[in-house]
């Protein structure tokens, strides 16, 4: 017993010397090998699976892992899980707005818009112009019936892209929500150029008439 | 040794074997909002607030958990929920709708104000706008006494030389006023009552005169209590009363030593007013109140301090209790008074209250002095006991019955020695009916 004991204490000491040499050596190729498992899982829509083998080489120091894990998390429904690796991501990547845009979409999908609001903010800081969310930020005001405030963003991406279907389209809304028929109308019109037919469009133009 | 190795042994495997092994997790997401489709309140608000403890805190678990509360009447739980849910997604038009009726419902009508004035105006207009009208109620009903029948048992039989007494009969109660908020912070509570009082004066003077004759005593009152919310858990309330008071000697005499022994005949008028304020500090299951005041009734001057608890151990107004003390004094005298309300709901629209009130609180207010007890005699004590029925959340029927037992008093001079004051007690009951409603 006392012997069998010994060698499993030298067996102990021996494995855990070498082992994290071992595993520093294969760690590359682990990850390649469970970023790889983990798409061919997604593709199958087993995101738990995909998850699964992503966590075996979970590094909490990786953003790549947490930024991945964010979606797949989200994929699957666990939206607090998802939350959670985006932060972590955008705590590793101070500057990343694909974080603070993956952030978003757990965040959005349990209804804490005003997190959104805060990422959303964060980037326009470091992208001011940037499309997608001047044109989220704009919806979001606008589904809160804040008119004005939705009007800033929309306005900004119309400047920005005058012949976006979108941009027209939201802008010219929220002008008719603000009563200026005149300026609806005319974007409303535009849209129609873009997308002839567009039925919210003709419905806009409809109401105004 | 051996020890030691199964421990090392112990901490190796569990390094090896990483730290997310989470078997069985429940799925609270779709748990919870099953349990809200099907309107499973009593087991959402267990789940939910099983889930919030677990980290899973976002703004539709919150607000699945508030609406559960909310249906269970657990107001002061619900609105724990529906706030956080609010900081999650503020502005968000269902959270706001139940966090305002929960606040109304436990009672917090300053935190309901607060919020409503906080949020966008599309949200006012749905709810009809509250507080763009006033708030009416009105109050009016008789009041008995029994103190002729007393005078008659207890009054002085032996020999004197003159007696005299103020008995009341009966009187009539009218009040009418309007709660209005002026903006977010402030708000004005103006009422005006009329009272008539039927009483009888008896004056007999040995070997002159035996007098006695009904008369009315009328007030006319107004009442005017801005009030001024320091912030949401602080307001401060200063309340002013006049009390118009006229009244006529229903005694003549032709004799005139019998005339000027029994007064000058004609009416008298004068003013007693009320002045003061207090200061409530709101929690969640308690408001406290403190308030000052100096009332002048008759030319005697009162001073009157108040501390009141309002508690509602289960955050609403299922079971409620208010326990106040206060301190008067006169220039004659000075002592404590205390009242102790409870109330609670009967049914789900009948509300029931009961109070009772030791120790004299003649010539001091109530309520922020909506109330102010300007008659001259005594109280020894009060048991009072309310219906509410709740017509709707801007309709309030009551009734309200109050017993107080009061103190009479007849002046009496004796053949020989100082005038002496004879007491008795006797009992005044009121029936009062009312009715609150929220102009829309």
């Amino acid at each position: 017993m006392e012997s069998a004991l010994k060698k499993a204490w030298l067996m102990m000491v021996v494995l855990t010397c070498i082992m994290p040499a071992a595993l520093k050596a294969q760690e590359k190729s682990a990850l390649n090998e469970a970023f790889s498992a983990s798409y061919t899982h997604e593709t199958k829509a087993e995101y738990s699976k995909a998850i699964e083998v992503l966590k075996k080489v979970y590094n909490e120091t990786s953003y790549e892992l947490n930024l991945r894990l964010g979606w797949l998390n989200y994929e699957a429904g666990q939206f607090t899980e998802s939350a959670a690796y985006y932060n972590k991501a955008i705590d590793l990547k101070p500057m990343s707005i694909e974080a603070r845009l993956g952030f978003a979409l757990p965040a959005s999908s349990v209804g804490n818009w005003n997190q959104v609001i805060t990422r959303y903010n964060e980037v326009l800081k470091l992208d001011p112009n940037h499309y997608t969310v001047n044109y989220r930020l704009g919806s979001i005001y606008y589904g809160r019936k804040d008119y004005q405030t939705a009007f800033k963003y929309f306005e900004k991406i119309l400047n920005l892209y005058p012949f976006d279907y979108d941009a027209m389209l939201m802008t010219a809304w929220t002008y008719f929500q603000l009563g200026k028929m005149r300026e609806a109308k005319v974007l409303f019109q535009k849209a129609l150029l873009n997308r002839p037919g567009d039925s919210s469009a003709t419905e806009g133009l409809g109401l105004i008439k | 040794m051996t020890r030691v190795a199964v421990l090392l042994l112990f901490v190796w495997a569990i390094y090896f074997s990483g730290f997310e092994a989470k078997a069985g997790q429940t799925d609270y997401e779709s748990l919870t909002l099953r349990l809200y489709n099907e309107q499973k309140w009593d087991s959402l608000l267990i789940t939910g607030e099983e889930a919030i403890n677990m980290g899973f805190d976002y703004y539709y678990m919150r607000v699945r958990t508030g609406r559960a509360a909310f249906e269970k009447q657990r107001y002061t739980r619900a609105s724990v929920h529906l706030e956080k849910a609010l900081e999650y997604n503020s502005g968000d038009e269902y959270a706001t709708y139940l966090l305002y009726k929960s606040y109304e419902y436990s009672g917090k009508a300053l935190w309901a104000r607060w919020l409503l004035y906080n949020s966008p105006v599309s949200f006012r207009k749905s709810l009809g706008m509250p507080g763009r009208l006033p708030q009416m109620y009105l109050e009016a009903g008789p009041a008995y006494a029994n103190h002729s029948q007393m005078y008659t048992k207890h009054r002085r039989k032996d020999a004197g030389t003159y007696s005299e007494v103020y008995q009341n009969i009966h009187s009539g109660y009218l009040l009418a006023g309007v709660n209005k908020y002026l903006g977010t912070r402030a708000g004005i509570n103006a009422a005006f009552s009329y009272l008539n009082f039927l009483k009888r004066r008896e004056v007999k003077i040995t070997g002159l005169d035996s007098l006695s004759g009904e008369y009315h005593v009328f007030q006319y009152e107004y009442y005017c209590a801005p009030s001024f919310a320091i912030s949401r858990r602080i307001n401060i309330s200063p309340a002013f009363r006049l009390m118009h008071v006229s009244l006529s000697n229903p005694l003549e005499s032709s004799d005139t030593l019998v005339q000027r022994l029994i007064g000058p005949a004609g009416t008298l008028v004068y003013n007693d007013l009320a002045a003061g304020g207090e200061v409530s500090y709101l929690s969640r299951y308690v408001i406290a109140t403190a308030g000052g005041y100096y009332i002048r009734v008759d030319k005697l001057n009162t001073t009157q301090l108040t501390g009141q608890l309002f508690v509602m151990p289960f955050g609403n107004l299922n079971l409620y209790s208010s326990s106040t003390v206060s301190y008067r004094k006169t220039v004659l005298e000075s002592n404590y008074f205390f009242t102790q309300m409870i109330g609670l709901k009967i049914a789900k629209p009948l509300w029931g209250e009961i109070s009772y009130t030791g120790g004299d609180f003649s010539n001091t207010g109530e309520y922020n002095l909506q109330v102010v007890y300007n008659a001259f005699d005594k109280i020894n004590y009060r048991l009072a006991a309310r219906l509410i029925f709740n017509v709707s959340d801007d309709l309030k029927l009551s009734i309200r019955y109050q017993r107080c037992s009061r103190v009479g008093s007849e002046l009496f001079y004796p053949i020989s020695g100082e005038p002496e004051i004879n007491t008795y007690n006797y009992i005044n009951q009121t029936f009062t009916g009312g009715i609150v409603w929220n102009l829309h």
